[in-house]
């Protein structure tokens, strides 16, 4: 056309007046923005960069080196000797002077050198023996059997105490724990704990006071930078004051024609082209997106335990039970994703992390979703063989993942940890349970027991090491936030990120105060 | 569209002349012209052979000590049961013919060892050592060993049963293996189980150690795997 028009070509490359530029460009802006064509100065708004390096605590080791032959006691025992010191020694301290009736608690090795009638203490894993907890057995008896029991929301035996019962357990044994003090304490089976009490007649222990491990130490801001920059002798470089950054879970994209308007309205209100110049300069200063988990609905390989045995019969008529029915297969879901990230990812870098519904591995540590499901998106991503202090703009990451962000530590689950224990427990506080998992310094402690899990050979995990400043669940029934404090005088801030699909809530966290905010995008239906 | 061609011939030319019978075809039954991985021959070898288990288990934990497959191209020949896979690997066929009189070291062959990773849930060392116990290890003394195991000896009260067959080694392995503080001993190798222990921060005795990296360097397969763990694993032979 520049020919026929007789125009240069510098005419295709400056913009055209009538277009308003986009009011946050990339970082990087190019050289082709030409804006003395346009005849309003818009001011463009940059968006606030964020230093951002993620830690490989949760990525299993690949293909030939991951071993499946060994055992989960392995990984009991390891999770019990990884946190033993740290419950000996506050619980040294708490009982060391504990006297009932002139006689001293007494610190005890093994669970089954307790001896009755001798006020004593002893560190063991909880074990809870619940017989509605999720059976092999029954899991055969469903395939075989026509009418299947319906998914239990909680593993309680209904109507009491009944056949609910808490033990203690370490190498050596079990003790079955009793006790009104039990009753007001969170306990799931895992948990490394250190109990006192003695043991009575009919042979169970009588618990009269516990301690859990606590916070564990808490890394100060920058630590993991300035630490980096002292070892190589460099300077550390100026750093930004302020910046938010987002947490969304439960985008649940299904290919249906229903989810793309929220999911375009969010799209808009990220890149900043839905909203005034105020709102705009707030949201030029979100230097990330955290998607939470479950942004793909139901492309789990797996079909989760209450579809097994209904031949999907949910989902699709045709779709197999077992072996692979490729012409089921709807790549809309991936392609809807795709094309989501790769709008976004320009101007915002994106961490995605999988839930219990994304299209990778089952059993925690989820592994990081596969380049192959992001065509587009991928560009953005550092290739396969770079380190893992580079991920690039888009960086996919195990669940649970931990990650420094602008020098806070942030740890974050796609959601099925806290499920899991929410399950175990009469309680609908969410947030307690997420509190009880910073304490107890298990990300996943119902891990082998209910939960599936890579059978670790060395050491668990899913052990906190260092206490995070930030740890967010994702796909919660609603928004909850609140910090933990710990007695080293550690500061957690907690945040329960609701479903994206369910509520169309997005939660921006301030990075100089840690306090989160809500944005709610909804549809108005007549 | 191209015009099609008139005689409905096999596309791969090798397979038309095969049919034409007019060329002789390759065969590629016999001859292996690339190295093949150590590691994967290892691998079927194990699957048919029961005691190649041991075996197999004792070349994961080397290869995941040295994080190179290096040393485990060294231990191959070390192996009583396996055929030496002479075919694939014609460079360590001549190491097979005296495998004990000179360990290669691992600094020589293929370029040196691979940098430790530091993955891991403990974040310690890819080897696995914390420190300097392997040196300390090899250097103990035989009667140091005699007098650990005179010790325990002497804590018991009846002397052991059904252990009079066994050698020294075997038995303080057993030992270990039944001290259950250090963790469960099926599935695992003795020496991942020791260094796990170490990891942990047990203190696992050193004695045991020095007698494994005896055995070990003895070739003696064996001993890397715990006698119950055989017992408990019902692992029927493929005849």
């Amino acid at each position: 056309m520049a020919i026929t028009n007789g125009s240069g070509d510098d005419a295709l490359l400056s913009k055209p007046s009538y277009a308003l530029p986009s009011p946050l460009a990339p970082p990087h802006p190019t050289a082709n923005h030409n804006s003395s064509s346009s005849s309003q100065p818009f001011p463009s708004l940059t968006r606030q960069s964020a230093s951002y390096s993620p830690l490989t605590d949760f990525t299993l080791p690949k293909g030939e080196a991951r071993h499946y032959q060994q055992q989960y006691a392995d990984m009991y025992f390891a999770r019990l000797a990884q946190l033993k010191p740290s419950v000996e020694a506050l619980a040294a301290e708490a009982w060391s002077e504990f006297e009932i009736a002139s006689e001293t608690a007494r610190k005890v090795d093994r669970a089954l050198d307790v001896r009755q009638g001798e006020l004593c203490w002893v560190i063991g894993t909880i074990y809870m023996e619940m017989p509605l907890k999720p059976n092999i057995l029954d899991d055969i008896g469903k395939e075989h059997w026509i009418a299947a029991p319906p998914p239990r929301v909680k593993f309680l035996t209904p109507g009491g105490v009944g056949g609910d019962q808490t033990m203690l357990e370490d190498e050596s044994g079990r003790l079955r724990l009793v006790g009104g003090a039990l009753e007001s304490m969170l306990l799931v089976t895992g948990a490394i704990v250190a109990v006192l009490g003695t043991e009575n007649a009919d042979g169970d222990f009588e618990v009269l006071d516990l301690r859990v491990p606590d916070l564990p130490r808490q890394p100060v801001r920058w630590e993991r930078e300035d630490g980096r920059a002292a070892a190589s002798k460099q300077k550390v470089e100026k750093r930004e004051e302020g910046g938010k950054v987002a947490i969304v879970s439960g985008l649940g994209i299904s290919g249906d024609a229903g989810d793309t308007l929220t999911l375009d309205l969010l799209l808009e209100y990220l890149l900043g082209e839905s909203a005034g110049s105020e709102d705009q300069s707030s949201i030029s200063t979100i230097s990330r997106l955290i998607v939470a988990g479950n942004s793909l609905a139901h492309a789990s390989p797996v079909p989760p335990r209450d579809e097994v045995g209904t031949n999907g019969q949910k989902k699709a008529p045709h779709a197999k039970k077992y072996g692979y029915d490729s012409s089921a297969y709807n790549a809309a879901p991936t392609d809807r994703l795709d094309l989501f990230l790769s709008s976004l990812l320009p101007s915002l870098p994106v961490t995605l992390l999988p839930g219990a519904d994304d299209p990778t591995s089952i059993s925690l540590p989820q592994q990081p979703i596969h380049q192959a499901m992001f065509p587009h998106s991928r560009t953005y991503q550092s290739p396969p063989k770079s380190s893992p202090a580079e991920p690039g703009s888009f960086d996919s990451g195990t669940n649970p993942y931990a990650f420094d962000l602008h020098g806070w530590r942030f740890l974050g689950t796609g959601g099925q940890p806290v499920d899991d224990i929410y399950k175990y427990v009469a309680g609908e506080e969410r947030l307690e349970m997420m509190e009880a998992m910073l304490r107890w310094r298990l990300v996943a402690p119902t891990a082998p027991d209910t939960l599936w899990c890579y059978p670790f050979p060395d050491g668990d995990a899913f052990v906190l090491r260092e206490c995070p400043h930030v740890f967010f669940v994702g796909n919660q029934p609603k928004f909850e936030s609140t910090v933990v404090e710990g007695p080293l005088g550690q500061q957690c801030r907690v945040v329960a990120v609701p479903s994206f699909r369910d509520t169309g809530e997005v939660v921006i966290l301030d990075f100089e105060t840690l306090e989160p905010e809500l944005v709610r995008i909804e549809i108005f239906e007549e | 569209m191209a015009p099609k061609r008139r005689t409905s011939t096999p596309r791969t030319a090798s397979a038309s002349a095969a049919v034409r019978g007019a060329q002789s075809t390759l065969s590629f039954q016999n001859k292996v012209t690339k190295p093949v991985s150590p590691r994967s021959a290892k691998g079927k070898a194990a699957k048919k052979d029961l005691e190649c288990k041991a075996a197999a288990i004792e070349i994961e934990a080397e290869a995941e000590d040295d994080d190179s497959t290096a040393e485990v191209t060294v231990k191959v020949p070390k192996l009583p049961q396996s055929p030496p896979p002479s075919s694939a690997q014609p460079a360590v066929a001549p190491e097979a013919a005296d495998p004990v009189d000179e360990p290669v070291k691992t600094e020589e062959v293929l370029g040196g060892r691979a940098e430790t990773s530091d993955l891991g849930a403990l974040g310690g060392l890819g080897s696995g050592w914390v420190g300097d116990e392997e040196t300390r290890a090899r250097k103990l003394p035989e009667a140091q060993i005699k007098r650990y195991w005179a010790e325990k000896e002497s804590e018991r009260l009846v002397p052991r049963v059904h252990q009079e067959g066994l050698g020294l080694a075997e038995k303080v392995l057993r030992e270990f293996d039944m001290s259950g503080q250090f963790g469960p001993c099926i599935g695992i190798a003795r020496l991942k189980r020791w260094k796990r222990a170490n990891v942990l921060g047990l203190n696992p005795p050193i004695e045991v150690l020095a007698v494994l990296l005896k055995e070990q360097d003895k070739g003696n397969a064996k001993v890397q795997r715990a006698h119950v763990d055989e017992l408990m694993s019902s692992r029927f032979v493929e005849t």
